[in-house]
């Protein structure tokens, strides 16, 4: 083997390896910190509940928000109009979560059908209406004029 | 047999040797297509579509391994400057190129019935139009590029660098389709494949094999005409 | 009379597009003709007929904004994107507010440094100058083309609209209004660069004393764009109420990738320049700038970041603008593989102990943060084309990959300054970096007991910055005040101020929610928060609730009057935060709405450290590019 042989196959070994680690550090990285969104429709069809952290956007349900005074600890139903879950937030509801309106929630979920949730996602576009519940309520079919176009 | 690639052995390969390899070559194809297109049984829920798999997947397994040999021989082209890799791989590439248009086609012409749609923005279906975009760049660059150690830098490049997209269309299924519905599009080979569609599948890769290696030495041999023309010989000692 | 005007702008408007158009596509046609039958080429009507172009289009420009100014619905853009009861102000902003607007901003900021190149570079060879301008009048092109037929600004609506559509409150800021222009002034300049090295490559002028021509032309546009996006950093936390700076959103990260790129490559090109290396990789570094660049403008303009469904039903802005990248970056690329090869072999070796090899690793180091980056923002992207999957990717992801490297990126920034091109001796410099180090240890550990923090991230943070401020103040007594390089001494000390104040302020800024019903207070760790009252005010197209409250901590007492508004048509909130800066700290209060104050309103509070810093430290980068983009001509080699 020649010495530019020889160097440039440990540059190419030297290479790979710090791309690998960086890739797999990158990777790693990147699973542990993505957030997955569901509508609870997409939720009802999965047969395991998922791990970590989720999204789930949807409508409040007109009428479900609850309140325990002490502890401002909210209860409510987030729906697609054909599936509910059950959510769980303690801390200040933000001014753009009202009944009847999209909103998306992030949090652990205890069981399928029941949601911890740990913040209120206030992100939302022109039509008061969070751009991946307005997917979910499209791909649903319970996309209402209302909403807008 | 490796041999065989030795630059002196492959013109003393007579015609003869061909002409074997192409009557073993089209026997084995005809066997297999009787016993894909008629022995086999049709799946229970396909009916007769289910016969593209046994064009499809040899296709498509042949088009990643060529790429994967590719990748391989550029490696060592530039590392260790053996320009013999770098034959092979440019030889090897409109095979693999063919046979990721025929995967791609089919796949197409199979998704068209069983999904109903010709072609969607799939991880799989995208990765795989990525290799052929891939094949594509790396035979342009032969063609465009006429010096013929620049195009061989950066056909290399281009192999390797494709490389990586290998495990990504292999376990593109694997990795994105979890949380996906379990009604939407898989287009993994299925592990659970009866014996009686997996043999006509197997003979049929490989007849394609065969096919494949039989233009990969008359196309290797015309490689090393050219390079003779070009009096380049001398670089592949 | 005014009537007249209305209608007469949108018309010259499209006219002066129109003509633009003509006058670039004639003047490269010239070019071509002269390039392939070797004519002569008379290079005064050459560069007259960009500049011309230059004044059609800020004409086209001009007309828009006046169509704007008089409410002109007529034109399908101004009845989208104004309103008749917008201020003035935000009725001129509007122009570039929206897509077609902010479109042939895009366009002018393109000729503007095309005409600013014609007339800053006398000295240079007509040969390089000539085909510079040739490629920067084909960019023009092609977007002239991308705008007049896809989005066009001045296109009809009929029967004309009374009242305009847009009135979006959000959009409604100074900051906001003013800031795509910076960023466009930077990262669209880098197009100039871009032209520039096309022009190299196919004139064989390759080469390090090209290097020093086009440095300036790098240092300008990143002095914007650095500026652009502090602006933005700055308007996220004073509008959006969330307390934080910087949100890794895809919007942010469209602007921030082609700065990590153009930073990597002013560093490399003055390898370049001064030790003859890294030929090819700046030559790469300032293709992907100008990529990433046009990269951002899809990202934002395309609205795929919206709904990836959106982009698909409407392709053709962000379908052409991939069309523009792809191309562009093809030929680009075509390019450089046919000339590059042609170049001389310089010596690539690197001795390790060099200022070029300090600079190399620091340019791996940018160009895994651009990669991280990249990654994070196109993932999701991807994804939810290819999968019906939705994700998100969180600032976690971001921080936790970056910040170890940010450590060592410190070093090297302190480092590197003071080795020499070429080969140093570790024993001469030994001790000077041994004592600098001493001392920012020195301080990092009187500083964490003092705050009783011994967390591991927050000694690095703090330390490595530490160690690369001491090092810049200590440069300038080095040198004996000599040779002065102001411009990277201004710059490298606002970043390690930048990495410093992000450090403190992640450790020790602190947050909390509550709700407070009128005249009650309620009590975090120190700070003891009282609602004292409210008032609500009603304007034409919103309402307004005003909260007064005080903040005690300790014994000083601070008045903070935050407000929210919630605007009519369309319905949405607004926060108003109320920040009131003391010393270091800043107290910042955003509340919620709600129709009955008197029973508790929800707040959230955020006591955060060293904001100012931020600022400050923007501003001295800023400062440092435009040091070095004016300095440039008395800088020697040192």
């Amino acid at each position: 083997m020649s010495p530019a042989s020889k160097k440039r196959l440990n540059y190419f070994l030297i290479s790979l390896i710090v791309f690998l680690i960086v890739g797999k550090f990158v990777l790693n990285s990147l699973q542990g910190n993505t957030v997955y969104f569901f509508s609870p429709s997409d939720l009802s069809k999965l047969n395991e509940k998922p791990n970590g952290l989720v999204r789930i956007g949807g409508l409040v349900k007109s009428g479900s928000i609850q309140e325990k005074q002490k502890d401002y600890i909210y209860t409510f139903i987030i729906t697609d109009l054909t599936n509910d879950i059950y959510a769980e937030y303690k801390g200040i509801l933000p001014n753009l979560f009202q009944e009847g309106k999209g909103a998306v929630v992030e949090g652990v979920l205890k069981d399928k059908k029941f949601l911890i949730a740990e913040k209120i996602l206030a992100k939302h576009d022109e039509n008061y209406m969070p751009p991946e519940v307005a997917e979910a309520l499209k791909k649903n079919g319970t996309w209402n004029k209302i909403y807008g176009k | 047999m490796l041999n065989l690639f030795q630059i002196k052995k492959i013109f003393e390969l007579s015609d003869n040797f061909f002409y074997w390899l192409k009557i073993i070559f089209l026997s084995i194809i005809i066997f297999g297509l009787i016993l894909s297109l008629v022995i086999s049984p049709k799946d229970y829920l396909q009916g007769d579509t289910v016969r593209i798999m046994y064009v499809h997947v040899p296709a498509s397994w042949l088009s990643l391994m060529i790429f994967s040999a590719m990748g391989v021989c550029s490696i060592v082209s530039l590392i260790f400057k053996i320009r013999v890799c770098t034959i092979y791989a440019k030889s090897l590439a409109p095979i693999g190129f063919t046979f990721s248009l025929i995967s791609v086609f089919t796949g197409s012409l199979w998704g068209q019935p069983t999904w109903g749609t010709f072609w969607t923005w799939d991880a799989r279906l995208t990765s795989m139009l990525l290799l052929v975009f891939f094949y594509i760049f790396y035979i342009l660059t032969w063609t465009f590029i006429k010096n013929f150690f620049t195009s061989e830098k950066y056909s290399s490049i281009i192999a390797i660098v494709g490389l990586a997209n290998i495990p990504i269309i292999k376990f593109s299924v694997e990795w994105w389709n979890t949380l996906h519905q379990p009604a939407s599009i898989k287009l993994t080979e299925s592990p659970a494949i009866h014996a009686s569609m997996l043999t006509p599948l197997l003979v049929m890769f490989l007849g394609f094999g065969l096919f494949a290696l039989f233009v990969f030495l008359i196309r290797y041999k015309t490689e090393i005409l050219k390079l003779k023309k070009d009096k380049l010989n001398n670089i592949l000692k | 009379m005014e009537l007249g005007i209305k209608y007469m702008a949108s018309n010259l408007g499209l006219i002066c597009l129109s003509l633009a158009l003509l006058t670039s596509i004639f003047l490269t046609l010239s070019f071509i003709k002269h390039a392939i039958f070797k004519t002569d080429l008379n290079y005064k009507n050459f560069y007259f007929s960009f500049k011309f172009s230059f004044f059609l289009i800020v004409f086209a420009f001009i007309f828009l904004i006046i169509a704007f100014i008089f409410s002109d619905f007529s034109i399908l853009a101004v009845y989208e994107n104004s309103h008749t009861d917008k201020p003035l102000f935000y009725k001129i902003s509007g122009t570039w507010g929206n897509h077609e607007g902010s479109m042939l901003l895009f366009i002018l900021v393109i000729s503007l440094y095309g005409f600013l190149f014609i007339i800053f570079s006398k000295n240079l060879s007509q040969n390089l100058k000539s085909v510079t301008v040739f490629f920067q009048s084909i960019i023009q092109i092609i977007f002239l083309i991308f705008l007049v037929f896809t989005s066009n600004p001045f296109e009809k609506i009929l029967p004309i609209p009374n009242q305009g559509l847009g009135l979006n409150p959000i959009l409604q800021d100074p900051l906001l209004a003013i800031h795509p222009p910076f960023l466009y002034l930077g990262y669209v300049g880098f197009s100039l660069l871009f032209s520039l090295l096309l022009a190299a490559l196919v004139t064989n002028q390759y080469d390090s004393s090209w290097a020093s021509i086009a440095k300036r032309w790098i240092f300008l546009p990143w002095t914007f764009l650095t500026f652009g996006i502090g602006l933005g950093s700055f308007w996220a936390y004073y509008e959006l109420g969330w307390g934080g700076y910087w949100f890794w959103d895809p919007v942010e990260n469209a602007s921030l990738m082609p700065w990590i790129a153009s930073t990597a490559l002013l560093h490399s090109i003055l390898v370049m320049e001064k030790a003859k290396k890294l030929f090819n990789w700046t030559a790469i570094l300032a293709i992907l700038t100008f990529v990433l660049s046009l990269f951002g403008t899809f990202l934002v303009r395309s609205g795929i970041l919206n709904s990836v469904h959106a982009f698909a039903n409407d392709p053709s802005r962000g379908f052409f603008i991939l069309i523009i990248i792809s191309g562009l970056t093809f030929a680009a690329f075509v390019i450089f593989i046919l000339k590059s090869s042609k170049e001389v072999k310089n010596n690539q070796s690197y001795i390790f102990l060099s200022r070029e090899f300090s600079i190399l690793v620091n340019n791996y180091l940018l160009i895994f943060a651009l990669a991280v980056v990249i990654i994070g923002t196109t993932y999701p992207i991807i994804l939810s084309v290819l999968t019906s999957e939705s994700i998100s990717v969180g600032p976690n992801y971001y921080n936790s990959i970056l910040a170890p490297f940010v450590f060592i990126f410190l070093i090297l920034m302190a480092m590197g300054p003071y080795l020499k091109w070429g080969k140093n001796f570790f024993i001469s410099i030994k001790y000077r970096f041994l004592n600098i180090l001493l001392g920012s240890i020195f301080i990092t550990a009187v500083l964490s007991f003092v705050v009783q923090n011994y967390d591991i991230i927050f000694w690095l943070g703090i330390l490595c910055s530490l160690y690369l401020l001491i090092s810049i103040i200590y440069e300038p007594y080095y040198l004996k005040f000599n040779n002065l390089n102001f411009g990277r001494l201004f710059s490298h000390a606002g970043f390690g101020l930048l990495i410093f104040a992000i450090t403190l302020n992640h450790f020790f800024s602190k947050e909390f929610t509550a709700k407070i019903p009128i005249g009650k207070s309620v009590t975090y760790e120190n700070f003891k928060i009282t609602f004292i009252k409210s008032s609500s005010t009603k304007q034409k197209n919103y309402d307004e609730l005003f909260g007064y409250y005080e903040v005690t901590r300790g014994n000083s007492t601070i008045s903070l009057k935050p407000s929210i508004r919630k605007y009519h048509q369309p319905e949405q909130f607004t926060a108003e935060t109320s920040i009131k800066n003391k010393w270091f700290s800043d107290f910042y209060l955003a509340m919620d709405y709600s129709k009955d104050p008197s029973n508790g309103i929800g707040i959230r509070f955020y006591f955060n450290y060293f904001v100012a810093l931020i600022w400050a430290s923007f501003i001295l980068i800023t400062l440092g590019g435009f040091l070095a983009f004016i300095q440039r001509k008395n800088e020697k080699s040192i």
